[in-house]
């Protein structure tokens, strides 16, 4: 039943559209498709990065992160700083703005989020609703709303890379990209792989896991569960921070810059599952493609719209999201 | 102490009444005024002073008060702080130059109120800057904000003399007391359509066929509207309309793949900063193969800080937009007074702010009245020359409070500043054109 009516919404969305979609099939329309796909695995993979710590927070703590996007924000008014008044390199930020949004989540999580650890759901949902709104209005007092960015000299021209040259930017099947969107997707593709490595093959990893899937009984082998989660917070924040400082040279900053990445990130963690890190990749790609081909398809249309077409379709099949477990 | 206490506030409670009679004779006609006087923001300072002093003072002069709403917290909070600055300045200006002759040298005094970017909050700041006696009321930046207004302005019987404010339905077809100075969204979209097709033309370029990209809310779409019929016109073909979303976007690639795959001879856009700068910048990475590339109404590209935040993409990038007249020495030295005064360069925006109030001193002016109704039927028989603007003509309103003579002026971006570069009598510089920042092909 629910594959039929997920079935009829597709075949009716497609067939509204089937003269876009075949003018795009052909000749000199190509390209269009292949930038969609490029630009989508792209911004998908730094949709990934984001959604992942937001998941992580959610499978460990059971607390519905709503400063994810501030955090993120903060990470790249702290890049930027980092490369205006200190000289450094954007991508030389990385650890730095990583290390100070992981402490920063070890502050949040022992200072404020333990304190209200038992109370109900809202507690924690009015506190980092109000943890965002207290750091999008400090930083608009800081650094008033005036839009900045930082500027990476060498992202055009040509790359010596050893013995090979490099033109930039890349070109693929016709399609192009930057090398800081590159840069960004090879980012975050590296850094979900330590998170995952870390996750699933050290003993902290195992910990994380085990207090995830069942709190009482890591409490009964010897784990510290507070400690866990708070460790769990500071890397959900840290992974914001990767996340900030590898977009930052992509887009123009404002104090609300991150907030459409928190949407987006809620959006990618449902749909993979809520506390799924797998589940968070897989979403954040399938939320980047669905946007950039939907661009490509319904040109007078938000792009949202496709991204959510394809949210009601997923949750209607799995109300679970894709690698979630049922609720029995 | 509390018997003295009672005393004191007995003797100035005596010294307001008397100021009150004093202000109400002093003054030629109205119950504003009266009204004006008792409100602890006016000019009639009540001081613990021995009864008796007070009538050795000159006459009071009236204070008329004026409401400016604009986002003075919030995202938008950097326009809307100029543009508050600047009403305040071109207030302090006049009043130094002898305030409002007609009425005995009254002063004029800003009231401010923070819309904080919401309608909502905007007309709650509109009312309470009404019932705090203001005569005549400006703002908003926002269409959004400025709809709110405009109908409460109505109600009240109020003037609103909107500053920047693009949307058509702002004023309608039986509004009395909006006016608006710069122009509206359809004719920004219009009159860019008869500048871009001019300045081809005597270029030897040709432009029929143009995609345009524009963000998505009532602002984006107007503006296309305009521009789209005014094109048709003109006889050229919009092959492809692109809308967006301005703040949520990370990445246009894919919507100028579009473009470049259009054969278009135009890019033309419209939309805020943040996604004006994203499309520059990804404009020079995908190169479509475009001739013109043409911000219409757009705000971000005559940015100073636009050709560092968009690097190569921004050069030779095209903008209309209600601008200032630089040839005008009277603008050089309020630009100037303005930079002075709040460390700020002055954007176009708090420009036209100044020039609100000065079309308000105008008509209290002509009008001799502080009155509201009187005011509003100065304000409909404006016939402004002396201005600030870039505008074709002098500012005067049509039955409905559109300015007839708004014009937009053309900006480009050439070694990385904008420069006028039409009409011919604003210009410093000529049109580069074709050309783009980037290599199209």
């Amino acid at each position: 039943m629910r594959w039929a009516t997920a079935a009829i919404a597709l075949g009716v969305v497609l067939l509204v559209n089937r003269n876009q979609l075949a003018a795009l099939t052909v000749g000199d329309q190509r390209p269009v498709l292949v930038q969609a796909f490029v630009t989508g695995v792209i911004i998908g993979g730094v949709y990934s990065l984001v959604s992942i710590g937001l998941t992580l927070i959610f499978g460990v703590l059971h607390v519905i992160n709503f400063a994810h996007g501030a955090f993120m924000t903060l990470g790249m008014y702290a890049s930027f700083v980092l490369v205006e008044h200190g000289g450094l390199d954007p991508y030389a930020t990385l650890p730095i703005v990583m290390a100070v949004l992981f402490v920063l989540g070890l502050g949040v999580e022992r200072g404020l989020l333990r304190r209200i650890s038992n109370q109900p759901i809202e507690a924690n949902l009015v506190l980092t609703l109000g943890l965002a709104i207290l750091i999008e209005n400090a930083l608009r007092l800081a650094f008033s709303s005036t839009p900045r960015s930082v500027e990476v000299p060498y992202a055009s021209g040509s790359l010596e890379l050893g013995a090979f040259e490099v033109q930039l930017p890349f070109r693929i099947f016709g399609a192009v990209t930057t090398l800081t969107q590159a840069l960004a997707f090879a980012g975050a593709g590296v850094l979900t792989g330590l998170l995952y490595l870390l996750l699933h093959r050290t003993r902290t990893g195992t910990a994380i896991r085990s207090v995830a899937e069942n709190p009482t009984g890591a409490t009964l082998v010897g784990i510290d569960v507070g400690r866990i989660s708070m460790l769990t917070f500071g890397l959900g924040t840290a992974c914001a921070g990767a996340a900030a400082v590898l977009v930052l040279p992509f887009v123009s900053l404002e104090p609300s810059t991150g907030v459409s990445f928190g949407i987006t990130a809620f959006v990618v963690v449902v749909l993979g599952g809520l506390g799924s890190v797998t589940g968070a990749m897989i979403g954040g790609l399938l939320v980047g493609l669905s946007q950039e081909l939907g661009a490509a398809v319904f040109p007078d249309q938000s792009k949202l719209l496709p991204v959510l077409v394809m949210f009601v379709l997923v949750l209607l099949l799995r109300p679970q999201g894709l690698l979630g477990k049922p609720i029995e | 102490m509390s018997k003295s206490r009672t005393g004191t506030i007995r003797s100035v409670a005596a010294l307001v009444a008397f100021t009150v009679g004093m202000a109400a004779c002093g003054s030629d006609d109205d119950a504003d005024t009266a009204s004006d006087a008792t409100d602890p923001g006016s000019s009639v300072v009540v001081t613990e002073e021995p009864a008796g002093e007070p009538a050795e003072e000159p006459a009071v002069t009236e204070t008329i008060k004026i409401g400016a709403i604009h986002p003075l917290t919030g995202p938008l909070a950097l326009d809307g702080v100029q543009m508050d600055n600047a009403a305040k300045l071109a207030v302090e200006r006049i009043n130094a130059a002898g305030g409002i002759e007609s009425l005995g040298g009254a002063q004029l005094e800003l009231m401010s109120g923070d819309s904080e970017g919401a309608p909502d909050v905007g007309q709650a700041e509109a009312q309470r800057l009404i019932e705090d006696g203001a005569v005549a009321l400006i703002g908003t930046f926002q269409s959004a904000v400025a709809i709110n207004i405009a109908n409460l302005a109505e109600r009240s019987e109020i003037p609103f003399v909107i500053d920047v404010g693009v949307d058509d339905d702002l004023i309608k077809e039986d509004s009395r007391f909006a006016f608006r100075i710069g122009p509206n969204a359809s004719a920004f979209g219009r009159i860019s359509a008869q500048y871009l097709q001019v300045m081809a033309d005597s270029a030897g370029v040709p432009v029929k066929r143009v995609a345009y990209m524009h963000e998505q809310t009532a602002f984006g779409a107007g503006v296309y509207a305009g521009f789209a019929a005014e094109a048709e016109n003109l006889g050229m073909t919009i092959v492809e309309e692109i809308s967006y979303d301005a703040f949520g976007s990370t990445s246009l690639t894919t919507e100028l793949a579009r473009v470049d795959a259009s054969d278009a001879d135009v890019l033309a856009t419209t939309g805020y900063y943040p996604d004006g700068v994203l499309i520059a910048r990804d404009a020079a990475v995908v190169a479509p193969d475009v001739s013109v590339f043409y911000g219409v109404s757009h705000g971000a590209y005559a940015q100073s800080s636009f050709a560092t935040d968009a690097g190569d993409g921004a050069e030779l990038a095209f903008a209309t937009d209600h601008y200032w007249d630089t040839n005008n020495p009277r603008v050089t030295e309020i630009r100037d007074a303005f930079a002075e005064a709040y460390g700020d360069e002055m954007r176009s925006s708090a420009v036209l702010a100044y020039q609100t109030i000065e079309v308000i001193a105008d008509a209290l002016e002509r009008a001799g009245s502080s009155e509201r109704r009187a005011l509003r039927d100065a304000l409909s028989e404006t016939s402004l020359s002396d201005i600030l603007l870039a505008f074709e003509g002098p500012i005067q309103f049509d039955e409905t409070g559109e300015n007839t003579n708004a014009t937009p002026a053309v900006l480009q971006v050439q070694g990385g500043a904008a420069v006028v570069v039409y009409p011919e009598q604003f210009a410093t510089a000529k049109p580069v054109i074709p050309g783009v920042g980037w290599d199209p092909g």
